[in-house]
């Protein structure tokens, strides 16, 4: 009541802080995630009094410890585990006795490449003399970011700290998007995070999502004995894979023995006990479905909780992204955003490409990332990789093209390795004969994607590829030939 | 040079009409010779005269039409001007590289009285050497050189190398050199001719397609334009979150993770009196100091009562979590309480003191007219990670209550 009558010379003073510890460096980096640690590392070796703030504990992001690296090992491990059982037979191994999974190990192995892994990280970062905080960074000001203590966080931040920071590289980030109305518990009901860690192999395991994620896990999983369901609301998997691509690799997962709905709309979930209940929709139809276990895997989005961004008002578009211009700059031209927290696919190799073109442009006023030549890799097996242009993106485009395409049946190596399926697809300019996109289902097709990529950033034509010798018998010489195919005749199909 | 290959050229040249431009000297017509539309071109025809003697033009006017093996090239007028004599007439044949064919002049020259200067001597031919290694065998020397000339001439060789950035250093891509080696193109031949589409100036197989006109050079700039708008990001759509649509988020967020972490707000509001003639200024600052003194004491004192025999400084150090870390903020306003003038409102204020259970204090004002009196409202943020937060904060509040008689 008092208060409501003095308004006029009043004033407030606050203390906050009894003895702040205070630091300041060149440039700061939030997020050690693979954007994040490149950007901290790189920027270190330009000379940059370097620091990488991370809240995880661990450093390497979603990436290096529930994504990318620990799928490639269940996925890997499942591969052998299944091949042993199904395919060393016709190769004229006989395994006495049975072939065993043992869930527990399987998973150890995991871990330990993981810790390995962030480990090696840390050990890059005392290297190169990257400050280390661990905590949580928020904006206390545009220079200012502060560290603060998380609970329960071994090697955590005492105190909050603040750090005085000339330049400032936000990269923070994804999370997993929930789907509304499903509950996430980790157990029955699992995101990407809890499908790398399951006790037990579920029996019957439904996926919603048909992208990249959801189908290496139902992979994963699909070889080591579950029956397994992916429901997509789009008609197509896989998410902007090239249609004849996605059609192709649904094939071959289906022989497998994985079962697909598409254009199918999850109404809801529900974990009755030890089973989930899922009711779906299909032109009108409900179905109930049930799984031991169902991965929500519908996609990520934007991550900046406890930021502070909205203290500095950056501005956020309608997916949560952090906006940026062309050079990374959010409206300060002194704070950055790189990675999965802004603009573009929501990739590791992506972050680490804008990580070094940040640092570098911080350093020289240039940096180089050229969003046309970022590969996409699914490691199912055949593997999936593309690069580039799809033939649907150059339909829309109005861009005329030309197609040449080998299939690994006809490849020496392939067929050693009793390894055939899938073809190397080539997408070239019908007049110019310039390399516009790639797109490999088949052995090892991440790997093969690099040349592409080196292509492509190079400007090549179809035949400058093919007039490369490429090494017999190699599953290159697929990749080759595909060139070879598309500007004129492949020799040996 | 093959001829196929310079015809090709030409014909893809035939495509974009080519600028002239000249200095006109005043009082005399300047000499027009023949453009030379490529870097190697040594003899042309004249097709036709757009203009006839005496016509004004302006810029960008097509004056007449070239023609160099199989290729018609249109040539425009860069400035205004008239034509003021022709030389060669339409049909001439074998006209060679900056041979006069024609005199120029200013718009608003008579030309009945312009001088024209000496005929015949044929134009020097300036070459771009740096563009062109093969550029004195179609050079037609002569002493006397003129502006205009040269102007023609460089602009025309602007226009070649606004096309050839080529990187002369450039390992060529295998198509490339198959290409130029099967056409019988000597590379430092064409260095400077093919316009790259690649990165640093590199020449791809598309450039030298269209070169030998086997495809159009539309389609290499489609592709290369293509290509390189997808090398950035496409940031030319974004739509802003709404500003309150973040902040909801961010308290859904926020909620879910620290229902039970909100920080507790403690109030506490009292009057304290000050002698008259005391300056705002000095009551600021001992104000000032006193709370920063306490907050300082609230924060470092033992809870315990340090005359219990249960007291120890070394146990108390031991127990307090994370010593050096804030319990809570303070903020504060003080106003004086006065100066809202002596109407009716005052009464209104007494009144709610009066209600406010602070009724000494309104005695004491009432009585002492010599003392002015000030209200102090605390705001005391209680941080809610220690256990030992808010009875530190009431500890101050405590100390801060003794203002009420100090001052």
């Amino acid at each position: 009541m008092l208060r409501s009558f003095i308004s006029k010379r009043s004033f407030s003073i606050s203390f906050r802080n009894l003895s702040p510890t205070s630091k300041s460096h060149d440039i700061v980096i939030i997020g050690g995630g693979p954007g994040g640690y490149v950007a901290a590392i790189k920027a270190a070796q330009l000379g940059f009094d370097t620091a990488c703030i991370e809240k995880r504990g661990k450093l390497g992001g979603t990436c290096l410890n529930v994504g990318c690296i620990p799928s490639k090992a269940l996925l890997n491990n499942s591969l052998m585990y299944h091949q042993m059982q199904h395919d060393s037979k016709q190769r004229g191994i006989d395994i006495e006795g049975q072939v065993k999974l043992n869930i527990d190990t399987f998973q150890k192995a995991k871990d330990k490449v993981v810790n390995q892994l962030t480990g090696g990280v840390e050990m890059l970062f005392k290297k190169n003399k990257v400050t280390y905080y661990k905590g949580n960074g928020s904006f206390e000001n545009e220079n200012v970011v502060k560290v603060s203590p998380v609970e329960g966080l071994e090697g955590s931040v005492k105190e909050d700290v603040l750090l005085d920071a000339k330049n400032i590289i936000i990269a923070t980030g994804s999370e997993v998007t929930p789907f509304p109305g499903i509950t996430i518990d980790e157990e029955r009901i699992v995101s990407s995070t809890g499908a790398l860690s399951l006790k037990e192999i579920p029996k019957r395991l439904a996926i919603i999502g048909g992208g990249i994620i959801g189908l290496e896990m139902g992979s994963v999983y699909n070889r080591l004995g579950s029956k397994t369901t992916v429901l997509e609301f789009q008609d197509q998997i896989g998410a902007s894979m090239d249609g004849e691509v996605a059609s192709s690799i649904q094939k071959i997962l289906k022989k497998q023995g994985m079962d697909f709905k598409l254009s199918t709309k999850v109404i809801s979930a529900e974990r009755k006990g030890d089973v989930v209940d899922i009711v779906v929709e299909k032109s009108g139809k409900k179905e109930t479905i049930q799984a031991d276990v169902l991965l929500v895997a519908v996609g990520r989005r934007p991550y900046i909780e406890g930021l502070n961004a909205e203290k500095l008002g950056l501005d956020v578009d309608k997916k949560g992204r952090l906006v940026i211009d062309d050079q990374f700059n959010t409206k300060f031209p002194h704070i950055k955003v790189i990675g999965d927290v802004t603009f573009g696919p929501m990739l590791a190799h992506k972050a680490e490409e804008e990580g070094i073109a940040a640092a570098e442009i911080f350093k020289t006023g240039h940096g180089h990332v050229n969003y046309n030549n970022i590969p996409s890799v699914m490691y199912s097996h055949p593997e999936v990789a593309w690069v580039g242009k799809t033939e649907e993106q150059l339909k829309a485009d109005g861009i005329k093209y030309k197609i040449g395409k080998f299939p690994f049946i006809a490849n020496s190596r392939a067929k050693t390795n009793m390894d055939t399926e899938g073809f190397v697809k080539i997408i070239i300019d019908a007049e110019t004969e310039r390399l516009l996109g790639a797109h490999i289902i088949g052995p090892n097709a991440g790997e093969m994607i690099a040349e592409a990529g080196l292509a492509l950033e190079y400007g090549a034509s179809a035949e400058d590829i093919a007039r490369v010798c490429h090494a017999h018998p190699t599953l290159s010489e697929a990749f080759k030939e595909a060139n070879l195919a598309a500007y004129s005749k492949p020799i040996n199909f | 040079m093959s001829l196929r290959s310079l015809s090709s050229l030409c014909t893809h040249l035939r495509l974009c009409t080519r600028k002239i431009s000249y200095n006109a000297r005043l009082f005399e017509a300047t000499k027009f010779g023949m453009p030379a539309m490529s870097p190697t071109m040594e003899k042309g025809g004249i097709i036709s005269w757009k203009f006839k003697e005496g016509d004004s033009f302006s810029a960008g006017d097509v004056l007449l039409e070239v023609e160099t093996d199989k290729a018609q090239i249109d040539v425009e007028a860069q400035d205004d001007g008239k034509l003021a004599k022709i030389i060669a007439n339409d049909g001439t044949k074998d006209v060679n590289v900056g041979e006069v064919i024609a005199y120029l002049a200013e718009p608003d020259d008579d030309l009945s009285t312009l001088k024209l200067p000496d005929e015949g001597a044929p134009e020097e031919n300036v070459q771009d050497n740096t563009n062109d290694k093969q550029s004195n065998t179609n050079e037609v020397s002569a002493p006397e050189s003129s502006v205009q000339e040269k102007n023609n001439q460089n602009e025309v060789h602007k226009q070649e190398s606004t096309s050839t950035d080529t990187n002369v250093n450039q390992v060529l891509f295998p198509s490339v050199s198959l290409l130029m080696a099967q056409n019988n193109i000597q590379v430092e031949d064409v260095l400077g001719k093919i316009k790259p589409s690649g990165r640093n100036g590199t020449i791809l197989k598309g450039d030298v397609l269209a070169y030998l006109g086997k495809i159009s050079k539309d389609s290499v700039a489609n592709i290369a334009n293509y290509v390189k708008k997808s090398e950035k990001l496409d940031l030319s759509t974004i739509e802003l979150m709404l500003p309150s649509k973040i902040s909801e988020r961010e308290e859904s967020v926020g909620a879910k993770i620290e229902k039970k972490r909100q920080p507790e707000l403690l109030h506490y509001d009292l009057i304290i009196n000050v002698s008259r003639g005391t300056t705002s200024e000095a009551l600021n600052e001992s104000i000032s100091s006193y709370i920063q003194k306490y907050y300082c004491r609230s924060h470092k004192e033992p809870l315990m009562d340090v005359k219990s025999k249960n007291y120890s400084p070394l146990f108390e150090d031991l127990i307090k979590v994370e010593p050096k870390n804030i319990r809570f903020t303070v903020d504060y306003k003080l106003s004086p309480l006065e100066k809202e003038s002596k109407s009716k409102r005052q009464d209104d204020i007494l009144n709610l003191l009066a209600n406010n259970k602070e009724e000494t204090c309104i005695d004491e004002f009432k009585e002492q007219r010599t003392s002015m009196p000030y209200a102090l409202l605390l705001d005391v943020t209680v941080s809610p990670k220690y256990d030992d937060s808010k009875r530190r904060a009431e500890e101050f509040i405590k100390y801060i209550k003794q203002l009420e008689s100090e001052v």
